[in-house]
């Protein structure tokens, strides 16, 4: 099994202030100056040595026109009508899981069990954000690479959005190594640490990267749709 | 309206903490939530009075501008600490005046879900709106629940989920009650929660919003 990963460094990673003020809900330049203030403290006592942690498996991929399923390997994926046309032409397909780690989880567990809400809040999105900028990285790294080749990607999609049932989390991760990136899964499909994402992207010389995506997903609450870069 | 009350109410919707917080920057060096229910115990008003003509009014003012979208999360986290400021003065007040809340609310994250800052948010909104919130935390079991609701006659109940797998966690607890006490009231919310789904498992409320939750208790309070 081939398996690409990777590693950045919490107490240096060059988190997007922007990002997270947009995921809070503010307009560019809105935020107000006691939340940078609070991400800045943060920011500052990330412990040295923590990693911050994504990768991928590419498998190669059979698209089942006729029920919307993707094969790969044993797994057999239902992601439903609306995604599986993103996958659309795709003849491989990465499978990703990407994790902040445990120690933003746990910093923003102990905030709010001391009764600091806005400050487990703020860490809480800023986890959020590093995790998302890490994959995005990643995602980059595999879009550059695989452009070498003649090949494109398409958006990462993840079990639990539009209507993906999260439980395929489960095959997913099957396809991955134990534990990898430091992710387990419990009874009901929550990723621990709880700042962690998968999902699988179509790999192929005609699958389509789109821009904006939201407006394909019949989610209303998605934090990610409420933002200005998601819409 | 009195006019220190009415600070006090503009405290909490703004999130003034105390005289020292340099937030909001407009009013720096002001007094805040702390220093203003102090002043107010000191010129007799009852801490039940405080909480209704001020605290209740502030966090309204901002759990209606959080529904229409005018504020985000952040901001009414920060009303949060100016509304537990000025509580730490008035909660120990409370049993001494004989004082009654509204009613009483138990809170949990149902079993299996660790997500919480959404229930959160609606303890504390509905803390700030003149209940006595049972914070039950994070993955909660219905035998949980029904323990707690036993030791809280009347009280209604809120579930929060945010992954759809603990949807069906939800949908079991709120059988279970039922089965328990068919007439106790269950409002449940979470990002995969409609209203449909809440006619579906037969629980009494769904609100997209904490200020949904807040009229929703208002309503059976009334």
């Amino acid at each position: 099994m081939t398996v690409i990963q990777y590693q950045f460094s919490l107490a240096d990673f060059d988190l997007d202030i922007a990002e997270i003020a947009s995921l809070m809900g503010y307009p560019r330049g809105h935020m107000p100056a006691e939340i940078l203030d609070l991400i800045e403290q943060e920011q500052r006592v990330f412990p040295a040595g923590q990693q911050v942690s994504g990768g991928y498996r590419l498998i190669p991929c059979q698209l089942a026109e006729d029920d919307h399923t993707i094969r790969l390997e044993q797994a057999v994926f239902a992601p439903g009508r609306r995604n599986f046309k993103r996958y659309k032409h795709a003849e491989a397909i990465a499978v990703f899981a990407c994790s902040a780690g445990s120690y933003i989880a746990e910093r923003s567990k102990q905030l709010m069990a001391e009764g600091q809400l806005l400050e487990g809040y703020v860490v809480d999105v800023m986890g959020s954000c590093l995790v998302e900028q890490a994959m995005n990285d990643i995602q980059q790294r595999l879009k550059d690479e695989l452009a070498e080749q003649g090949l494109q990607i398409t958006n990462r999609y993840s079990p639990g959005y539009c209507s993906w049932n999260i439980a395929e989390q489960r095959a997913l991760f099957d396809l991955l190594p134990d534990k990898f990136c430091g992710i387990e899964l419990s009874e009901s499909c929550l990723m621990m640490p709880i700042k962690s994402i998968s999902g699988l992207i179509g790999v192929g010389p005609r699958v389509r990267f789109r821009e904006h995506s939201c407006e394909q997903c019949n989610s209303t609450t998605c934090i990610y749709r409420q933002t200005k870069s998601h819409t | 309206m009195n006019e220190l009350l009415a600070q006090l109410a503009h405290c909490i919707e703004f999130g003034k903490v105390n005289k020292d917080a340099p937030y909001p920057p407009d009013m720096k060096g002001q007094d805040g939530a702390d220093e203003l229910t102090q002043q107010l115990l000191e010129a007799g008003h009852s801490a039940s009075d405080i909480l209704s003509q001020a605290l209740i009014i502030g966090m309204e003012k901002i759990g209606v501008k959080f529904r229409d979208g005018q504020v985000f999360v952040p901001q009414v986290l920060m009303s949060a600490k100016a509304m537990e400021a000025a509580m730490n003065h008035l909660k120990p007040l409370f049993a001494e005046e004989g004082s009654v809340r509204k009613g009483t609310f138990i809170i949990g994250t149902v079993e299996g879900d660790l997500h919480d800052i959404g229930k959160n948010l609606v303890a504390m909104m509905v803390e700030g709106n003149g209940y006595e919130v049972i914070d039950m935390g994070v993955d909660v079991s219905a035998d949980a629940f029904i323990a707690e609701m036993q030791k809280h006659p009347g009280a209604a109940v809120g579930l929060s989920a945010l992954l759809t797998t603990t949807m069906e966690n939800m949908k079991n607890i709120v059988a279970k009650i039922k089965q328990v006490e068919p007439d106790r009231q269950i409002c449940i919310g979470g990002a995969p929660v409609n209203q449909e789904f809440c006619d579906q498992i037969g629980a009494d409320s769904y609100n997209p919003d904490p200020q949904g939750v807040v009229e929703y208790l208002n309503r059976l309070a009334s």
